[in-house]
């Protein structure tokens, strides 16, 4: 009798932890972004199977000749990837070493005491993020273009060696690139220190006050701290997105005098799908970076385990 | 509290819903929206409901939409019942079209590049029944181009799929202005006394004269020498050194032979070449301080907005120079095509028409039958001049059975600019089925009527003008049909002379080299490594890093293959050529 009472309550237990009223409610407010990544991230690796036939748009697959692995074969030989992946890597790492910058503007920022322009220059900063690259590019055509705003000043104040041909420059092209990036992006990647940083307990600051301590002292041994952890999160996320250096700031960007150090990888299947029209190859190459991406990914997850004994995903 | 948890839960239930929405429907529901009113059109037959033919036109740029209430688009919805409306698309859209298999009722392509996916895919249909009902002036007037057609653009099936416009087997007797080659500044080529351009060397120096005098245009801004865009690919290094020349490409880019002739040489790798020749012109500009800084990193646009405050001296046409000429129709200002090197930019013969901006119907049109009506319409006498010269009675006349232009519409076309085009008369040449100086039986008289003489004089504007006298000619054309007969300048029909009705139509009629699949993947990466190299070597700083550069790019051509790319496309040539009995 009191067997069969603790099994029915069990089983009722485990049906109310399944089917709660807060269960369903949750797994519904998930469920648009479940099924959102499923039609935008898993829904297009269909297209893989392109990579596997010689596909010209307009005639069906199943007329299309299937040609195997000659795609993945072809990758192992052509010249233009090496200095592909080399852009690619030289633009990413850029990229994470300027990982710090949005920490110590965040921190910056915090310190900042003046409500009114503090929240100014966080808007101001911010605002950027939500300008498409297109937009970014003809600001950047009048402003560094050789009749541009810069260039136009500059040769009015006589200075020696204007115009300057900023968006030409062959030697400069990852500099340039990366200061753009920085520009559009450092506000926005604050938001996230911000936000731990205003989650830091507030009596530890007190305490550091009591000892004594001064804003450096405090801002070294207890803000940097805490946001630590988010940081190395976030660093470490950005390794396994070695090879997507962005596409569009590159794409808009790009002319034929900067283009052999400007393309990457995500620019290279675009100009081998779209422009040379080599749609099974140019999935390859995608298919290519999908499995370095992802390969990297773990590696990071194990070192980040076996370091920090957190892993990320 | 029941209330707001029901809120809560209809929140993610309408995104949920809308997400689904919007990633299932895509673009395509204009695309639907459009066609159901189509149908539903069409379905009541009354002749005062217009179908829409929706025109696929691979040439970003058209002015042809904004356009539709005027006369010409009037009279086409009178007499067919249709409204055209230009769907513009770039190779990539174009791709993506051909790849989603739904395309506008009409498609405007190029056969030989095209034909294989369009039709095994399914996408265009053969127009040989609706021929027979709805075409009966196509099968009047162009018979040699059906049979072309069908033999040559069928993909093997003999069947009619494509229909190429401007059709014109022989050249026209009158030289109409000249809109390609050297457009130069008149009114500052004037004052520097119009000196004779013989090479590109003349050019640039005259244009470097030109500079000196004029630093900054009217309102301070600095004026270049010359220009170019870089979203055009190898555009710029191709055709601008034609009139110098006389070498030009036919099915690829990357081969080019004299005009006339067949023996192809490769663009990229033998020095004589228009990419080469232009090299040197652009280069020489470079170190000479006239090529405009941004030309390496400039897209169309940005180009266009230069050439239209007047900041470029010569461009390579009269509609490469923006909006300059139409904003001082007044004063006179403003650029023309002036006789230069080897080769006047007229008398081409198409006895198949502009082969590559062919006509085809898609599968996904719901009204095959008009769309065959409209093709019928612009191959018809009547429907052709219509689209040049307007309606009959309004814009021209019949006098004792000859038609005679208005002298309303003379003065309306030599005033030029927005009034003109708002008219429609032969505002898009390409949709025109039947070449202007295509004549009709019926009146004896050229189909388009602004190519007779008096037309010519009548209708030039006060730029022509000024530049027809200062060469003692009554208008632009002349100029240049005075050097063509003194043999100083050469037009693409001068190697017919002496030639046979006969011979010409063999000759011109040689099927076009279709290029395989990874001919074209070659071609392409080709087209885009000379784009790069030669930014390099126009930016040579002297003799001796220019000779470098070119070397490098002389090697890393032929790496790529391109003696063999021209080798292959010889040897196809040759093939065609005597399939064809030459």
């Amino acid at each position: 009798m009191t067997f069969t009472y603790a099994a029915k309550k069990q089983a009722a237990d485990k049906k109310a932890k399944l089917f709660r009223k807060d269960g369903i409610k949750l797994l519904l407010m998930a469920l648009p972004f479940v099924i959102f990544t499923i039609a935008f991230s898993y829904v297009p690796l269909f297209g893989w199977i392109y990579a596997f036939f010689d596909y010209r748009p307009g005639i069906p697959l199943d007329q299309t000749p299937f040609i195997g692995l000659e795609n993945f074969r072809n990758l192992l030989v052509d010249p233009r990837m090496g200095p592909v992946l080399i852009n690619t890597l030289a633009l990413s790492l850029l990229s994470i070493l300027m990982a710090p910058i949005p920490l110590l503007f965040a921190i910056m920022l915090s310190e900042v005491k003046t409500e009114w322009f503090k929240r100014l220059v966080q808007t101001v900063s911010t605002l950027p993020n939500y300008i498409s690259w297109i937009i970014v590019f003809s600001l950047a055509f009048s402003m560094f273009s050789t009749e541009g705003a810069v260039n136009s000043i500059m040769m009015k104040l006589g200075i020696p060696g204007t115009p300057v041909d900023v968006l030409g420059n062959y030697d400069r092209v990852w500099t340039v690139q990366t200061l753009l990036l920085l520009w559009k992006s450092v506000g926005w990647s604050a938001i996230i220190y911000l936000a731990a940083i205003v989650g830091i307990d507030a009596e530890q600051y007190d305490a550091a006050k009591v000892d004594g301590a001064g804003r450096f002292r405090m801002i070294w041994h207890i803000t940097i701290p805490s946001i630590m952890p988010t940081f190395i999160v976030l660093l470490l996320l950005s390794v396994s997105n070695l090879l997507s250096a962005g596409f569009e700031q590159y794409l808009v960007f790009s002319n034929v005098m900067i283009a052999d150090r400007i393309e990457v990888l995500d620019l290279y299947v675009y100009r081998l799908g779209l422009v040379t029209g080599d749609y099974s190859y140019s999935t390859a190459v995608g298919i290519f970076k999908t499995v370095i991406s992802v390969l990297l990914l773990f590696t990071v997850n194990a070192l980040s385990k076996k370091v920090r004994g957190q892993s990320i995903i | 509290m029941r209330k707001k948890a029901g809120f809560r839960l209809a929140l993610p239930a309408l995104l949920m819903m809308s997400m689904l929405v919007s990633a299932c429907s895509g673009g395509s529901g204009s695309t639907t929206a459009t066609n159901n009113e189509e149908g539903g059109k069409t379905a009541e037959g009354s002749s005062d409901q217009l179908t829409t033919l929706r025109v696929l036109v691979m040439e970003p740029g058209t002015t042809w939409n904004s356009h539709q209430d005027s006369d010409v688009m009037k009279e086409i919805a009178k007499k067919v019942g249709v409204k055209i409306e230009y769907v513009e698309a770039d190779e990539n859209k174009f791709n993506v079209l051909l790849a989603g298999g739904d395309l506008p009722d009409i498609v405007r392509a190029d056969p030989i590049k095209y034909q294989k996916q369009l039709i095994e895919g399914g996408l265009i249909v053969p127009m040989d029944d609706m021929l027979a009902e709805q075409g009966k002036d196509i099968t009047a007037n162009i018979p040699t181009v059906v049979d072309y057609s069908k033999k040559n653009w069928s993909n093997g099936t003999n069947k009619l799929y494509f229909l190429p416009p401007q059709v014109q087997p022989k050249p026209g007797k009158s030289v109409q202005p000249i809109t390609i080659g050297p457009t130069i500044r008149w009114d500052w080529y004037k004052e520097i006394g119009a000196p004779e351009i013989n090479t590109m060397d003349d050019l640039l120096s005259a244009v470097e004269q030109i500079v000196a005098k004029h630093p900054k245009t009217d309102d301070g801004k600095p004026v270049y020498g010359v220009s170019m865009w870089q979203d055009w690919g190898i555009w710029p290094y191709l055709i601008p050194p034609i009139t110098f020349t006389e070498v030009t490409g036919a099915t690829s880019d990357l081969t080019a032979a004299k005009v006339g002739t067949s023996d192809f040489i490769s663009v990229l790798t033998d020095e004589s070449s228009n990419f080469w020749t232009a090299m040197d012109f652009y280069n020489k500009a470079y170190r000479k301080g006239l090529l405009d800084p941004d030309s390496l990193t400039m897209k169309n646009n940005d180009y266009m907005a230069k050439a239209t405050s007047g900041q470029i001296v010569v461009g390579p046409a009269t509609w490469a120079m923006g909006d300059f000429n139409a904003q001082h129709t007044e004063d006179g200002k403003g650029y023309i095509v002036v006789p230069a090197g080897k080769l006047a930019w007229t008398g081409q013969v198409n006895p198949i028409g502009w082969s590559d901006k062919s006509y085809s119907i898609s599968k996904s049109s719901k009204n095959p039958k008009k769309a065959m009506e409209f093709l019928n319409y612009i191959y018809s006498y009547e429907g052709a001049r219509t689209m040049y010269n307007g309606i009959e009675g309004q814009h021209w006349k019949m006098e004792n059975g000859v038609p005679k232009l208005t002298p309303e519409t003379l003065a309306l076309k030599a005033k030029g600019g927005a009034d003109y085009e708002a008219s429609g008369l032969s505002l898009d040449r390409n949709i025109i089925g039947l070449g202007g100086d295509f004549v009709n039986p019926n009146d004896k008289q050229p189909i388009d009527l602004f190519t007779s003489e008096e037309a010519l004089e009548k209708a030039a504007t006060a730029l022509e003008k000024d530049f027809a006298q200062h060469y003692g000619a009554k208008y632009s054309g002349q100029v240049f049909q005075k050097q063509i007969e003194e043999g100083k300048l050469d037009t693409y029909t001068t190697w017919m002379n002496g030639l046979s009705d006969e011979e010409i139509l063999k000759s011109t009629t040689v099927p076009g080299v279709v290029l395989p699949e990874d001919r074209k993947k070659q071609e392409a990466s080709l087209k885009e490594l000379a784009a790069r190299e030669a930014a390099k070597i126009i930016l040579s700083k002297d003799d001796a890093s220019f000779a470098k550069a070119k070397q490098a790019a002389l090697d890393s051509f032929k790496k790529a293959g391109a003696d063999d790319f021209t080798q292959f496309y010889n040897g196809e040539v040759q093939r065609l050529r005597s399939e064809h009995g030459l």
